[in-house]
């Protein structure tokens, strides 16, 4: 055998010893490793911390295909060749957000403050802006960085991070006008966006992002030296129009004293003098003795690293998602059999309750909280 | 190997001098360092003065009536996004409008290059002028990434302090990652389409820790003060790492607190002294142990797990408060004496009694 064809074969062998390790349930690419710094190790971990712990993906293929023909417009229009991954968040609260390896990730939140198809591109070109300008450049080198920073540089890193923005609305205007799109889109998202959060414009130290005011007059400043292009209203209109707006009651939802998991297909029946509360993606509840209970719904694949948690937590599991019961006494220390008298009250959602669980949809003619100043 | 005739070997002693030249004259260019990039000729350093914004100076009118509040000499759209920006409106009295605030309001929001204010009658107007537009980049030396920021600088308006603060960022991402040499600058020139930029990058060599020594240290050893140290992930200030100055010196009261910890209560940390030897850094930390103080008198309600007589160490003073104000459920602070000619450290826990009730609790709980 010769010494080359014998260092392929050794390779080769290596590569297949060595799996690359578990995270959340899911293997890492091949030759990654948790240390690993590289964006594209690096960036598979943020986006599985971002998909499982963080946020739920919004399950509509119809809209994730219109995001990504959209972003596929603006790439093309200006000459990019990445392949970029788009990421709907089932989550109310309007953001987004540039990830690694070219992932661009919009809450359902973000979708439903947007009335045309040229407000979507103008959001989806500010993250790409992020990507394509290399703003994440530093975050990939600072990832593990255990060191300590000075408020000085702290600040300093603040004031760049701002400039970094700036950027991004700027190359946001820049690839809309290329695209055909209205590119005043972007100051409109950014009054949207303002008026939703109904920010008071002060300028904290802390911000990474410049006032409204200020990032509004910035794109309306280059957007005046384009010309206007196409918005689009009908066509987002009827793309989204099945969208789901506010909290989504099959996910989640209490109805008199009983935990409704729709979904996932469970129903959990509290004692009657409890009170519970959705609280974002989980539903806490009061019980009569001063005892705290926590219900999640979690990824399936979670499963393993809830068990490890200090915390007991009984598990509900269902085919594809668990739902997590924590119960926590007064001096907070565990619970676990409360939690297992909470969990023997599972049973499957009756037709008559889930009748009443109707989420609301996307509502074009619905005004919209615009900021000014 | 034979040769026949002599002429071969020599020929074949030639071509291998030949060779040999021509490695050497190949490892003198991949030996001689890169050429630095430049902008070049014809490129301006960036303007470091503001745009002057000029104060309104229309006190002769002082009396006058606002009929008017114009913008002049930009795009309509921009100037409906402006107005809504003035406080200065028709009705107010020229001598009591905000114009100069205005003016300063207008200039924040970063979109114009110069502004001032005149007087039409009885209308005021704001006569702006937008920034130039950046025409083209030219970018020299650097990686991709590092240059992709400047490269989409390109279409959008000409802010000088922007830039420079871009630049500024590029070179401190460099010294974070250990290129200590790194020199990043940008350039400009004006012409009849706009203003061209030019980036020239030199990120320099990473240059790393040598050595790391804690001279003056006798009592701790210098790996138990590097192992203080953070940055292990980072692979920074440990020896064959990156220096940091600025993580070093937020490192200081680590090193401090474990020279407490062992008895040094007058325990100096200096000033990092670094050596550069080409590539590599000697990184001294300058460390006065001072005496090695015990624990002098403890003076406590009740009775603490601290010794007279024992080395000085913060965590057990920490350790003791913690007990006492678990047992009692008051609040406790150790007050500490610091005796050098006995070279001993008298600890005294205040109690804060709230009277009476806690006094009362601390007696229940005693009483049988």
């Amino acid at each position: 055998m010769g010494r080359a064809a014998f260092l392929v074969l050794a390779l080769a062998l290596t590569a297949c010893a060595r799996k690359p390790p578990l995270v959340f349930g899911e293997r890492m690419p091949r030759g990654c490793t948790q240390a690993s710094k590289s964006e594209r190790c690096a960036g598979w971990i943020f986006d599985r911390v971002l998909m499982t712990i963080a946020f739920r993906r919004y399950d509509d293929p119809a809209i994730l295909a219109y995001v990504e023909a959209i972003g596929a417009r603006l790439a093309r229009a200006n000459g990019d060749r990445r392949r970029w991954t788009y990421r709907i968040l089932d989550d109310d609260e309007p953001q987004a957000y540039a990830g690694f390896n070219a992932t661009i990730y919009i809450t359902r939140g973000a979708l439903a403050v947007t009335r045309d198809e040229s407000e979507l591109a103008a959001i989806i070109g500010h993250e790409m802006g992020h990507t394509i300008a290399g703003h994440l450049r530093e975050e990939l080198a600072d990832l593990g960085r255990d060191v300590g920073q000075s408020d000085v540089e702290r600040w300093r890193d603040l004031r760049y991070a701002r400039d970094d923005e700036i950027q991004a609305d700027e190359q946001a205007v820049l690839f809309l006008a290329r695209a055909g799109y209205d590119v005043h889109a972007v100051e409109r998202i950014l009054r949207a966006l303002g008026g939703y959060m109904n920010d008071d414009d002060a300028d904290h130290a802390e911000d990474r992002h410049p006032v409204w005011r200020e990032r509004i007059a910035r794109v309306a400043a280059l957007a005046a030296r384009h010309p206007e292009g196409a918005r689009f209203a009908a066509r987002y209109n009827a793309n989204v129009a099945k969208l789901v707006v506010g909290e989504d009651p099959r996910e989640i939802a209490v109805v008199g004293t009983t935990l409704l998991f729709a979904r996932a297909g469970v129903a959990v029946d509290l004692p009657t003098e409890t009170r519970a509360y959705v609280v974002a993606n989980m539903v806490m509840f009061l019980m009569p003795d001063g005892v705290v209970g926590t219900a999640q719904l979690i990824d399936r694949r979670l499963v393993a690293d809830v068990k490890n948690d200090r915390v007991h937590t009984e598990l509900i599991l269902t085919a594809s998602a668990a739902v997590a019961i924590t119960i926590v006494r007064p001096d907070g220390s565990s619970d676990p059999a409360v939690a297992r008298a909470v969990i023997a009250k599972q049973r499957e959602p009756r037709t008559d309750e889930l009748a009443h669980l109707h989420p609301m949809r996307f509502d074009p003619t619905r005004p919209r909280p615009i900021w000014a100043p | 190997m034979a040769y026949a005739d002599g002429s071969r070997g020599t020929r074949y002693a030639t071509r291998r001098g030949v060779k040999a030249l021509a490695v050497v004259a190949l490892a003198g260019c991949a030996a001689s360092p890169p050429s630095r990039a430049v902008c070049g000729r014809g490129w301006a350093p960036l303007s470091s003065a503001h745009a002057h914004v000029v104060e309104p100076g229309l006190e002769a009118r002082d009396a006058t009536t606002i009929t008017d509040v114009r913008i002049a000499d930009i795009d309509a759209r921009l100037t409906i996004t402006l107005h809504r920006e003035l406080a200065t409106k028709p009705g107010d009295l020229l001598v009591d409008a905000p114009l100069a605030d205005d003016l300063r309001r207008l200039w924040k929001l970063g979109v114009i290059e110069d502004a001032r204010v005149t007087l039409d009658g009885d209308a005021v107007t704001f006569v702006l002028t937008p920034r130039p537009m950046i025409a083209h980049v030219v970018r020299e030396g650097g990686d991709a990434l590092a240059q992709s920021r400047f490269r989409q600088l390109a279409s959008t308006p000409f802010e000088p302090s922007r830039i420079r603060r871009m630049v500024a960022a590029l070179e401190e991402s460099y010294l974070r990652a250990g290129r200590l040499d790194a020199r990043v600058e940008a350039r400009h020139r004006v012409h009849g389409g706009g203003v061209d930029v030019c980036i020239a990058t030199n990120p320099g060599k990473r240059i790393t820790i040598a050595s790391l020594e804690f001279p003056g240290a006798k009592a701790v050893p210098g790996t138990t003060l590097r192992q203080v140290l953070r940055g292990k992930d980072a692979n920074v200030n440990r020896v064959g790492g990156t220096f940091d100055e600025s993580a070093l010196a937020a490192d200081e009261i680590y090193l401090q607190l474990e020279l407490w910890e062992r008895g040094f209560a007058d325990a100096r940390v200096g000033n990092p002294i670094v050596k550069r030897r080409r590539g590599k850094l000697d990184v001294a930390i300058p460390i006065e142990e001072g005496p090695r103080y015990r624990i002098g008198t403890v003076t406590s309600p009740v009775p603490v797990p601290l010794r007279t007589g024992a080395v000085f160490s913060r965590t057990s003073i920490v350790a003791a408060r913690e007990q006492l104000h678990e047992m009692l459920g008051v609040d406790v602070l150790p007050a500490t004496h610091v005796d050098r000619e006995a070279m001993t450290v008298d600890v005294t826990f205040e109690v804060n009694w709230r009277w009476p009730w806690d006094a009362l609790r601390f007696w229940s709980w005693h009483s049988p």
